[in-house]
């Protein structure tokens, strides 16, 4: 790292964001923490129920998803990046990480109306009460996070460099990242989690 | 290019990457399949929370914090699901 590169990066020790966000991101890890042991426990105790509805799930769509979002992590990560390297690429790379959240919810919306149209609602299994109330309350952390990304492409000028504050920007990308370290979790439990591992 | 825009992008591809192995690995519905597919997704997101969100750089409570949360969640998703084996 050059001496340039070495004075727009944070040193060790630095809070990215506000220090009170933290307590929000770590707050939601808890809540999810528990909702996945829950999953776990049902998934054990309902093994043969949760495996049928489970292999209605379309696996490559949450596959897709997944890739996804780890790409629109990696643009919001490149963001902040060319911001605090003053570089006019940011706003390209927000609205970059908006499209791809917004393609997210666009598989999302696909997945769940094929699923209501074969008649696999919330209350329709064990299985789909979890799928709908999981991936629900993960859509609406996307949204959130996409309304604030949207937010912070009008904080860029008209050259696409960053002008806002910039634990602003750095907040928004944490908040943005626990979406997708969010999702990784679901995918992992809700998708690819087999009835061979509680037998 | 950056060190640290390869860095985010050799992580990116690390993360596809094994995003397809587990997805493969969870077909075959063993016991280890189950086992690697939870640590595949502990892995990934601790790799999304120590690289992307820069907990890596940030103050040691932080990086103290989220350890102990990857370790706990993947502790007691493997005890849920394998205490009968115990």
């Amino acid at each position: 790292m050059n001496e340039a590169e070495e004075a727009a990066t944070p040193h060790h020790g630095h809070i990215p964001g506000e220090p009170g966000l933290w307590v929000l991101i770590f707050g939601d890890l808890l809540v999810f923490g528990v909702l996945f042991v829950t999953y776990a426990h049902s998934f054990v105790a309902e093994a043969d129920a949760m495996r049928l509805s489970q292999e209605k799930l379309g696996r490559g769509l949450g596959l897709a998803n997944t890739i996804l979002l780890l790409t629109s992590s990696w643009a919001i990560a490149h963001a902040v990046n060319a911001a605090r390297h003053g570089s006019t690429k940011a706003r390209q790379l927000i609205l970059g990480a908006i499209a791809l959240g917004v393609a997210f919810v666009g598989v999302k919306i696909v997945e769940w109306g094929g699923h209501i149209s074969h008649g696999d609602t919330l209350n329709s299994s064990s299985f789909f009460t979890f799928y709908f109330m999981y991936t629900g309350i993960h859509l609406l952390h996307v949204l959130i996070g996409l309304g604030v990304l949207t937010w912070l492409a009008s904080q860029c000028d008209r050259s696409g460099a960053w002008t806002g504050s910039f634990a602003v920007l750095e907040g928004s990308a944490v908040f943005w990242h626990l979406v997708d370290l969010l999702w990784v979790m679901l995918f992992a439990l809700l998708y690819l989690l087999r009835h061979g591992a509680s037998t | 290019m950056t060190w640290f825009s390869k860095r985010l992008s050799l992580f990116w591809l690390l993360l596809v990457g094994i995003s397809v192995l587990s997805f493969e690995s969870s077909l075959a519905g063993s016991n280890a399949a189950g086992a690697i597919v939870i640590g595949i997704g502990l892995l990934k997101g601790w790799v999304v929370g120590w690289e992307y969100m820069d907990i890596r750089r940030a103050a040691m409570s932080l990086k103290i914090l989220f350890n102990i949360w990857i370790v706990a969640v993947g502790a007691a998703l493997l005890f849920v699901l394998y205490r009968t084996l115990l």
